[in-house]
């Protein structure tokens, strides 16, 4: 009885290792994990289009042509999500073979989940990447070349940000968005104190000679900055139209050399922090703030009267924000600091002609223009749709004097080195003079 | 002699019973232990080279990868920071948690529901408490300073995490606030472990409170406290989330620890060979206080 229990015993324990181990090598030959499992459930399932927390399924329907079923992943930003279904299910009209999957991913490591599903093998077939990280992943080889698939394509109507997915004669990414910083400004708060709203061919002179009269110290502030470390874009959406308004750079025309240790760097730097400093028209704890998190909750209270910011701040303010009585116009002297998201393949995708057939499809005019929910990234695309609305007119003519934020790939690295010096000027230990040079020598050891 | 080798060999009911438990924990030891010792093996041989992406090929480079973490301009910085935290987040948390546990061991009304209360900080997602103390301590129009100021305390109103001074303090005081709740769970499981008869005892023998305390109470929880210790340690070192939403690391590198680093030179800069150098100085630095502190331990055992 004895040796059957222990038999039994053995058994059972064979069997369960058994399990155990086959459940541990389908984990592992499953890159991209278990979501991609149950949308392929789902879509056997049901064979209608589904949507979970941000993914939506184009199921495999009664396919017209005789190709075989592809399926198609890709990651896009959060914001994108109420507006998938309607890609999905316009792009399976058209596409009926394609189980086309987009996955609404929020912001916040955003790049950092990518890369990190990439390097592990898996990840989706096509990444919308931000323009900022693009020379980061072209450098890290994290990226396909697009040469080959685009050869047919006109792309002289695209943003001049299409620059940022170049690295020589070779394409990584096309465009769908652009994007360029505009003033909002705050109406309640100019016409309490009866300052008249800015024009068009201000100047940052003007800028703060408005915001010392708006600001009542502990109370309102004439101007909304960025200068935390925990979100550096949106530093340099503020500092970056003031270094070139000055007439300075970051780099030098190559690409190789730092130099914002010249006078016309330490002056906008001065002018930059001069606002925190001497002039007082920021919030206090500005050295600290984000736009996102900080400076738009105070613009939306009527404590900020001008925040700089982009054409997603206006949608969100009409949206959430009715009661906000807000105007917006090109930032002081441009030019301004453009941006945008592009199509990448990254490497490790499974089905990247089906990838780039998508990238083709949406890019063109017509559909771009009437199914992107930000502003398109091709001239022509804005004759459809909402696009010729006053607002997204001033974001475009904003954009189109913008540049682009350097592409070298320790711009990221370079990023939080100013931003260190600038608060250390902010808060004293270092004179504007002192900050420019240790930044600038700082940076270019890290351009060697 | 045929039957002497079989007496030999042939095993025992013990040994089958303990072969037919090995059965059972190999596996999952095997994945376990590969889960454990992957990682160390890989970070350390990353740390030593240079790691070409997305493939991960290694060649070798020598001590280069640790040549450049240690001329940052930061790391001495850094490194003072990092000691700063773990040594004020172990004394904070293990303070509060302490002091939580001895209120929390009595038997009054309602000391359930105090108990359930005071778990919530720890129950808060990390992100969510780091938002909400951003909030709380704004310098403008904070909750904290405008109490202060509505007090007629304003002296005393703060730009808490907008200067060199106070911006690591204060992100201190936060985290002690969020992890309080597990170290007092651990020391009232160890309070309510000690039998009342060694108190009673000792109450008719004439020691006071105190003396109960210092002679029953806190040798009887010594082991649970030092276990608490070495958790917290390990859980400051790896610390990152309420650093780096509230202050980024800043002003300047006022806030910026190791482990903040770490991300940024694996997340930001993808340098994975810069990143393992400086995760393999942590563990360096780790083993080194572990081979001062434990032949110490071993040594006093005997002795006991």
């Amino acid at each position: 009885m004895k040796q059957m229990k222990n038999k039994a015993a053995q058994i059972i324990g064979a069997a369960l290792t058994g399990i155990l181990m086959l459940n541990l090598a389908a984990c592992g030959s499953q890159p991209g994990g278990g979501a991609s499992q149950t949308a392929t459930e789902t879509k056997a399932e049901t064979k209608t289009e589904s949507k979970t927390e941000g993914t939506t399924q184009a199921g495999q329907t009664e396919a017209p042509n005789s190709e075989a079923p592809q399926d198609l992943t890709i990651w896009m930003g959060s914001w994108w999500e109420d507006q998938i279904p309607v890609i999905v299910e316009t792009y399976k009209k058209e596409n009926p073979n394609v189980n086309l999957t987009i996955e609404a991913l929020p912001v916040d490591g955003y790049v950092d989940k990518a890369v990190t599903t990439i390097l592990g093998g898996g990840g989706p077939d096509i990444l919308a990447v931000d323009m900022s990280q693009m020379g980061t992943l072209i450098d890290k080889n994290l990226l396909s070349s697009w040469n080959e698939s685009i050869g047919d394509m006109d792309l002289s109507d695209f943003a001049g940000i299409i620059d940022a997915c170049k690295r020589g004669d070779m394409y990584y990414g096309l465009p769908y968005r652009t994007s360029a910083s505009i003033m909002f400004y705050n109406k309640t708060m100019f016409d309490e104190a009866g300052v008249p709203y800015p024009e068009e061919g201000w100047t940052y002179e003007d800028m703060l000679e408005i915001a010392r009269k708006l600001t009542i110290p502990g109370q309102q502030y004439g101007v909304g900055i960025a200068a935390s470390n925990a979100d550096p874009s949106n530093v340099f959406t503020c500092l970056t139209p003031i270094i070139w308004a000055c007439g300075a750079d970051y780099l030098n025309e190559d690409e190789t050399e730092c130099i914002l240790n010249t006078p016309e760097a330490i002056e906008a730097v001065g002018y930059f922090t001069g606002l925190y400093t001497t002039e007082k028209v920021v919030p206090e704890g500005s050295i600290n703030y984000t736009l996102t998190k900080d400076v738009m909750p105070l613009f939306i209270e009527n404590k900020v009267a001008m925040m700089m910011g982009g054409d997603h701040n206006a949608v969100e303010f009409d949206t959430k924000y009715p009661d906000l009585d807000y105007g917006y116009c090109v930032p002081p002297k441009a030019p301004a600091l453009a941006g945008g998201w592009c199509f990448t393949v990254p490497v490790t995708a499974k089905n990247p002609e089906a990838a780039y057939e998508f990238a083709k499809w949406f890019l063109q005019p017509g559909v771009l223009g009437e199914l992107t929910i930000r502003i398109p990234a091709r001239l022509k695309a804005t004759e459809y749709g909402v696009w010729n609305s006053p607002l997204y007119q001033t974001v475009l003519k904003s954009a189109m004097d913008g540049r682009l934020s350097p592409q070298t790939p320790v711009w990221t690295d370079m990023q939080k080195v100013i931003i260190v010096e600038i608060q250390n000027i902010m808060q004293g230990t270092k004179t504007v003079e002192q900050g420019c040079e240790d930044m600038t020598r700082q940076c270019n050891s890290l351009l060697k | 002699m045929r039957q002497f080798v079989n007496a030999l060999y042939r095993p025992s009911i013990r040994q089958k019973r303990a072969r037919t438990g090995m059965l059972f924990v190999v596996p999952c030891a095997l994945v376990v232990l590969l889960m454990m010792i992957v990682p160390v093996v890989r970070t350390v041989s990353f740390a030593f080279s240079k790691v070409t992406l997305p493939s991960f090929d290694t060649e070798f480079t020598g001590l280069e990868n640790f040549r450049k973490i240690l001329a940052m301009e930061e790391f001495p910085a850094v490194i003072r920071n990092t000691f700063i935290w773990v040594a004020g987040s172990v004394i904070l948390r293990v303070s509060l948690g302490f002091l939580a546990a001895m209120v929390m061991d009595g038997q009054g009304k309602g000391i359930k529901m105090a108990r359930l209360l005071a778990l919530l900080p720890w129950t808060v997602p990390s992100i969510v408490s780091a938002n909400s103390w951003r909030w709380i301590l704004q310098g403008d129009f904070g909750v904290l300073n405008m109490v202060l100021r509505e007090m007629g305390l304003g002296s005393l109103a703060k730009l808490w995490l907008g200067t060199a001074a106070t911006a690591l303090p204060t992100v201190l005081v936060t985290y002690a606030w969020a992890g309080f709740p597990f170290v007092m769970m651990m020391i009232l499981a160890g309070l309510q472990g000690i039998s009342t008869e060694m108190y009673e005892s000792s109450a008719i023998d004439g020691a006071s409170k105190i003396q109960q305390f210092f002679y029953i109470t806190l040798p009887s929880l010594k082991s649970v406290i030092k276990m608490v210790i070495a958790l917290e340690i390990v859980s400051a070192i790896n610390a990152f989330d309420l650093l780096y939403v509230l202050t980024g690391g800043g002003p300047g590198t006022s806030s910026e620890i190791l482990g903040l680093l770490i991300y940024r030179l694996g997340f930001s800069r993808f340098d994975f060979a810069g990143a393992s150098a400086a995760s393999t100085l942590l563990i360096g630095t780790a083993l080194v206080c572990f081979l001062f502190y434990a032949p110490t331990q071993f040594r006093k055992k005997r002795e006991e």
